[in-house]
């Protein structure tokens, strides 16, 4: 029950601060609120038990919860950081604000999404907290409402993520129907799949769906232009939760999917991510886009490490995982500060700030060197791990390479952050100072990060509990602060100072590099959802809506295609009925009056000829004997008799001159009459085939036997319009009503 | 005086008010029947609509506050179609399932009742409501030309 309460909790204060409209007290209630989620998930949760209650039991999708090992450790992160964003946010936040009780009711809301994608035991039922985690990430991104900013970010977010969050639900559905369910704990007790075309697909379609999320290259955009969040939201979402989504279903998968051939490519895509991330970091000067690549360069990261693992599995992944929140978490908190004493996200303009903050400055310096990899640091320990297991990799130069690469720019932009925002006093404005409450947050994540990073031992052997069968080796390594003059430890000292020599050569440029124009993808991205709507107006024009006149041939012409292929093709079992003579006089006059109709220039006579016929075909009902179609048949001709009659009130004084011109063209009078003629020569080819004897159905003799003893009335005709086939008269009805709204609004425009 | 579609007719005018009726009561004969004989919602929607028409035709604008606003009449009868479709699902039956109640009443003989004739009185509502409502616009429409 642990886990539903972790997820209830935050969900339920969401939705009733939404639905009370609470105004007081909100802060108090959402930091309670986590700290219980927090708590529950601590003291009791039961691993690998399942909470199952039925949903849609026939399509195999159940409200199935189970807490293993990987969510566990992911649900702590979640709900404790969580808390330390509240109460960071509660400093950060305007003091009097209507929209503050909007603000924590989303974060929760984010939570229990969060909590929710992580401990569903059914896959669609993940799929679902997944994309809710969208929703809120959305609503967050663009929580500055009126900033052209944050509407461009929240909505390039939203679309990236959604839309591979489709291709990974796809990914998921086929997976699901290859084993026939869609039970997490069932699924991961199968052996490891085999490569063939569906298992690679749904690899590839998961892949997608984590590159997304997780802002890996060439989808790694959004999240930059994520930053327009407020900091709290960049700091939980951006950094320390949402994006580590992508790095939890990789993890989730591992056990079935790192047999297949490919999995190397979650290598591939990581690694190049990282590098990327990490150059890129360099070519920007504002304060948050700075820590959102170096963000997604350390995601690379994440998924890199999963990538290069093996089918027997892989040991310290919730280390690194560890050493990231806990730096970038404390971080962003930093930056949040920082923005709120110089007012600008402008790194070139900060400077000076160390007796403003101090507390948020020695946290900035502690949680560098953790980026940097400095020893002492959590940083220095995972990129030691990380070393030691690519110099056991058959690709180890490669690796190593991109490694150390990416490695010195983040050293570099270590010593630029510190540097940059602390030391350098040119600005004359005195900095702001900052309350101690506010700089907390980051102060207590940094004392994590270096007390962790001198004594490891316990944190692993806790974080070792938590191991998965399938994706963790039976028996990790220790992690020891000292291991020797090995190689792993040159390389970490190259690495420093390449980076620092990266950061004097960047120092002579005075930083003025910016992004290439290739790497600008969100410019090209927004280009091309600005161009959509042109693309529907050139369809538009091409189909000729504008014209119903140009218009209905089109369509016509389709489907008079299509139905005389579907002849051709059904035309072995077409059988032409004959019919008595008595109907030949009958026809003779409806085609008459028919063409009496489309000859006639007059209206009233076009009029009357058209009731001629609508009396005529009732007549035709009445001797096949339907009385039912006989007495709809004539109120239908009163309807449209007087429809058309109001519709004609004012015709005979219109000057139609004009009108007569554009439709007595020849060529397209012969056009439309052929057309006239083709689709009467179809409907009348169908009606043969309904009719032919070899595809007759006897299902109407089911109906007439069953009217009374199924529907209780004698007219089979109704009772299958409202019983049998009462579905279809619900579906009729419906079509109607919308076709009356849109009436509605297509001539009351015209009133305007 | 407003203008009416029709010249002003004496004869159609005084006749009217009791035509009125003899539509609606052939309409009331024909949903009822529907079941057992040629008839039903439909037919007696578009029955009552053209005696709703016809009184539009007759006295213009000035009937419109006599008779129900036909977006609201459809929207009625689609809710009392979808709540009669979707009740049985609340007492675990299929949806769209009916009920059907037989009573012996004295006198008028055997009667049988059932959902599907509150559906039918959905469809009936649907077919008024549309009808009434795409002839009063266009009538409305064409005078703005």
């Amino acid at each position: 029950m642990g886990i539903l309460i972790a997820i209830g909790l935050p969900l339920l204060t969401a939705l009733s601060i939404g639905v009370f409209r609470l105004k007081r007290w909100v802060f108090t209630l959402s930091f309670l609120s986590a700290l219980g989620s927090v708590a529950s998930l601590y003291t009791q949760v039961p691993l690998n038990q399942v909470y199952t209650w039925p949903w849609m039991p026939n399509m195999l999708i159940d409200f199935s919860f189970i807490a293993d090992g990987l969510s566990l450790f992911f649900g702590y992160v979640v709900s404790v950081v969580g808390c330390f964003i509240l109460f960071y946010a509660k400093q950060y936040l305007p003091k009097v604000s209507d929209s503050n009780p909007r603000f924590y009711a989303y974060i929760l809301l984010f939570m229990a999404a969060m909590l929710g994608t992580l401990f569903s035991n059914n896959i669609i039922l993940l799929f679902i907290f997944w994309e809710l985690t969208g929703v809120v990430s959305f609503l967050l991104i663009g929580f500055n409402t009126n900033t052209k900013k944050g509407q461009l970010g929240s909505r390039m977010a939203f679309m990236v993520t959604a839309t591979t969050g489709l291709v990974m639900l796809l990914g998921v559905l086929l997976l699901g129907f290859l084993y026939q369910t869609f039970d997490i704990s069932m699924i991961s007790q199968l052996p490891a799949l085999d490569s063939n075309v569906w298992t690679v697909l749904a690899f590839s379609c998961i892949l997608v769906g984590v590159m997304g999320k997780s802002a890996q290259f060439p989808l790694h955009f959004w999240l930059p232009n994520a930053m327009a969040a407020p900091t709290p939201v960049s700091a939980y979402l951006h950094s320390a939760a949402m994006v580590k989504l992508g790095v939890f279903l990789i993890a989730r998968f591992y056990p079935l999917l790192s047999n297949l051939d490919c999995w190397y490519i979650v290598g591939v895509v990581g690694l190049t991510t990282m590098v990327v991330g990490a150059v890129l970091a360099l070519l920007t000067y504002d304060l948050k886009g700075i820590l959102a690549y170096t963000t997604v360069s350390q995601l690379g990261y994440l998924i890199g490490f999963y990538g290069l693992g093996g089918p027997g599995g892989i040991e310290h992944d919730f280390f690194h995982i560890l050493n990231h929140v806990l730096y970038k978490g404390s971080l962003f908190m930093v930056a949040g500060i920082v923005i709120h004493a110089f007012h600008t996200q402008d790194i070139r303009k900060m400077g000076g700030a160390f007796s403003a903050m101090p507390l948020a400055a020695i946290a900035c310096i502690i949680s560098a060197a953790s980026m940097a990899g400095i020893p002492g640091t959590t940083g220095f320990l995972s990129k030691e791990l990380m070393l030691a297991h690519m110099l056991h990799h058959p690709n180890a130069p490669i690796l190593v390479g991109a490694l150390v690469v990416s490695a010195s720019s983040l050293v570099a932009t270590a010593c630029r952050l510190c540097l940059h925002i602390f030391s350098r006093s040119k600005l004359a404005d005195p900095v702001q100072p900052q309350g101690i409450l506010f700089q907390l947050p980051p102060f207590i994540l940094a004392i994590v990060t270096i007390s962790v990073g001198l004594f490891p031992k316990s944190v692993t052997q806790w974080l070792a509990q938590a191991s998965v069968t399938g994706l963790h080796v039976a028996k990790p390594h220790s992690v020891y602060l000292w291991h020797g003059f090995t190689t792993e430890l040159i390389i970490s000292v190259c690495i420093t100072l390449f980076g620092i020599i990266i950061y004097s050569v960047f120092q002579t440029f005075r930083w003025r590099l910016t992004l290439p124009a290739i790497f600008q993808l969100d410019a090209g991205f927004n280009r091309g959802v600005n161009g959509l709507p042109r693309v529907s107006q050139w369809f538009n024009y091409v189909c000729r809506v504008d014209s119903i006149h140009a218009h209905i041939p089109i369509v016509l012409v389709f489907f008079l295609g299509l139905m005389a292929t579907l002849l051709f093709a059904l035309s072995p079992t077409l059988t032409i009925s004959t019919i008595s003579v008595v109907y030949l006089p009958l026809l003779m006059i409806t085609g008459t009056a028919a063409i009496i109709i489309s000859m006639s220039k007059k209206w009233h006579i076009k009029l009357i000829a058209l009731s001629v016929v609508g009396l005529l075909v009732s007549f035709t009902f009445f001797l096949y004997k339907a009385p039912d179609l006989v007495l709809t048949q004539l109120l239908i001709e009163i309807v449209s008799l007087v429809l058309l009659l109001l519709f004609f009130k004012k015709f005979s004084t219109m000057k139609r001159k004009e009108d007569h011109a554009i439709h007595d063209r020849s060529g397209l009078s012969f056009l439309k009459a052929m057309l006239s003629i083709g689709v009467g020569f179809i409907v009348f080819m169908l009606i043969q085939l309904v009719n032919s004897p070899a595809s007759s159905n006897p299902i109407g003799q089911f109906f007439i036997e069953n009217t009374i003893p199924l529907a209780g009335g004698n007219n089979a005709v109704n009772t299958i319009l409202v019983d049998f086939r009462g579905f279809d008269t619900m579906g009729e009805i419906s079509v109607l009503f919308i076709a009356m709204l849109g009436v509605m609004g297509l001539l009351w425009k015209k009133r305007s | 005086m407003e203008e009416t579609i029709m010249k002003d007719s004496y004869i159609l005018r005084s006749f009217y008010p009791v035509v009125f009726w003899i539509i609606n009561l052939f309409a009331l004969f024909v949903f009822f029947k529907g079941h057992n004989a040629p008839g039903g919602g439909f037919i007696a929607g578009i029955a009552s609509a053209i005696s709703l028409v016809f009184l539009y035709v007759i006295e213009g604008r000035a009937c419109l506050n006599r008779i129900p606003n036909p977006v609201l009449l459809a929207a009625v009868g689609l809710g009392l179609a979808y709540g009669t479709a979707l009740v049985p699902t609340l007492f675990n039956q299929a949806f769209l399932m009916h009920t059907m109640w037989h009573l012996h009443i004295p006198l008028l003989g055997d009667l049988h009742i059932g959902t599907p004739a509150l559906f039918d009185l959905g469809v009936y509502f649907v077919v008024i409501g549309i009808t009434v409502g795409i002839a009063l616009w266009f009538d409305e429409a064409s005078e703005y030309e």
